[in-house]
């Protein structure tokens, strides 16, 4: 049985993809062996599909790659570094910020701990302790996240912009910069 | 296997072929990054949820929709990328003769593919050049398969007449 153009052309497509059954494929390509036209329609699938296909593969730049690693596996993993974007007109000023924000947590709770080693008649235990911890923590904080934004040592911040004793008890004592457990 | 391994394997399979296609779509390199980490990072908050059977088509779901989007906010004037220049896609070809007429016919196909609607244009992508199935496409697009098979054929037609005459050409000055 013979086909017109318009079912072959119809057809076209699947006896491409190899989709027909056999029974229509013979005659699309019965159809095909005496029909000009059609064979010209034929051959411009071939031609398209071909130029479709043969488009190159671009490969990803690794440094892409690289980027969702980080923010994907590595974060879930904790590998990723917390970075902390400071506002422009706050560059030149964290530092002596810094340095204001933790004498001032000092002063309102550090009475304790400026005093609490060397005289015993003003040394509360617990007020001590709680007044210490908090302006410790200040200070760990305050450090983390200089340390973090700039990627620069923590007594690098500190070192001469502190004193020298409160530096070294948070050194000594604080369990992040190798000291012992409050 | 694990979902880090699993995801790894995802990126090193599929990851060109979300940038190719992005690169196809936006004619941009940058925004087809984008596209890339967006599509991957996506794909590591639902890597739980997803049918692994089906995560390359998930995966041209999300880079079409992404791609369509870019292209709505530059049509509004939201983002002004310059355009891909069609000259620096790398051509894989064996001889200078080859490799000037795959140039060729690379560059009147995507510029004849510009001229498609964008949805077309994608469409014509997925099936061919990413090699998805009709049914797919329809599924990933939530469009009727016939809606699909119409806008492939439109598209098609548009196409074979611009290669057409270039085949043409070529013949005449070969």
């Amino acid at each position: 049985m013979t086909i017109d153009c318009a079912t072959c052309e119809s057809r076209m497509e699947s006896y491409v993809n190899g989709t027909l059954n056999d029974g229509d494929r013979a005659e699309v390509a019965g159809h095909l062996d005496h029909c000009e036209p059609c064979s010209e329609v034929l051959k411009s699938e071939y031609a398209l599909r071909e130029a479709l296909r043969s488009l190159p593969v671009m490969p990803c730049p690794d440094t892409v790659l690289e980027t969702i690693r980080k923010e994907t596996i590595d974060a879930e993993a904790g590998l990723g570094k917390r970075m902390v974007s400071w506002p422009k007109w706050f560059y030149g000023w964290r530092v002596p910020a810094a340095v204001t924000a933790c004498l001032v947590v000092l002063l309102l709770l550090g009475r304790p701990l400026m005093f609490d080693s060397q005289d015993t008649s003003v040394y509360y235990p617990g007020d001590g302790l709680e007044a210490r911890t908090l302006a410790m923590l200040s200070l760990v904080y305050v450090a983390q996240t200089i340390q973090e934004s700039e990627e620069r040592a923590f007594d690098e911040v500190f070192s001469g912009e502190i004193p020298r004793k409160v530096h070294r008890i948070i050194r000594d004592e604080v369990p992040l910069f190798g000291g012992k457990s409050l | 296997m694990n979902k880090k391994t699993h995801y790894t394997e995802y990126m090193k399979r599929y990851a060109d072929r979300v940038f190719s296609q992005a690169v196809y779509m936006l004619k941009n390199r940058d925004d087809a990054e984008d596209a890339v980490q967006h599509v991957f990072i996506r794909l590591w908050r639902h890597m739980d949820a997803i049918d692994h059977e089906k995560v390359e088509v998930w995966l041209m779901r999300v880079t079409h929709n992404f791609c369509i989007d870019c292209l709505r906010k530059r049509k509004s004037g939201f983002d002004t990328h310059d355009a891909l220049e069609i000259d620096r896609i790398p051509v894989t070809a064996d001889s200078p003769e080859q490799t000037c007429h795959a140039t060729e016919t690379q560059r009147v196909l995507l510029e004849a593919m510009e001229s498609l609607p964008e949805r077309t244009k994608s469409m014509l992508l997925m099936h061919y050049y990413q090699g998805l199935k009709y049914e797919e496409i329809a599924g990933l697009l939530a469009v009727s398969l016939g809606t699909v098979k119409t806008a492939i054929h439109r598209g098609k037609r548009q196409l074979k007449t611009v290669l057409s005459t270039l085949y043409a050409e070529l013949s005449e000055v070969s």
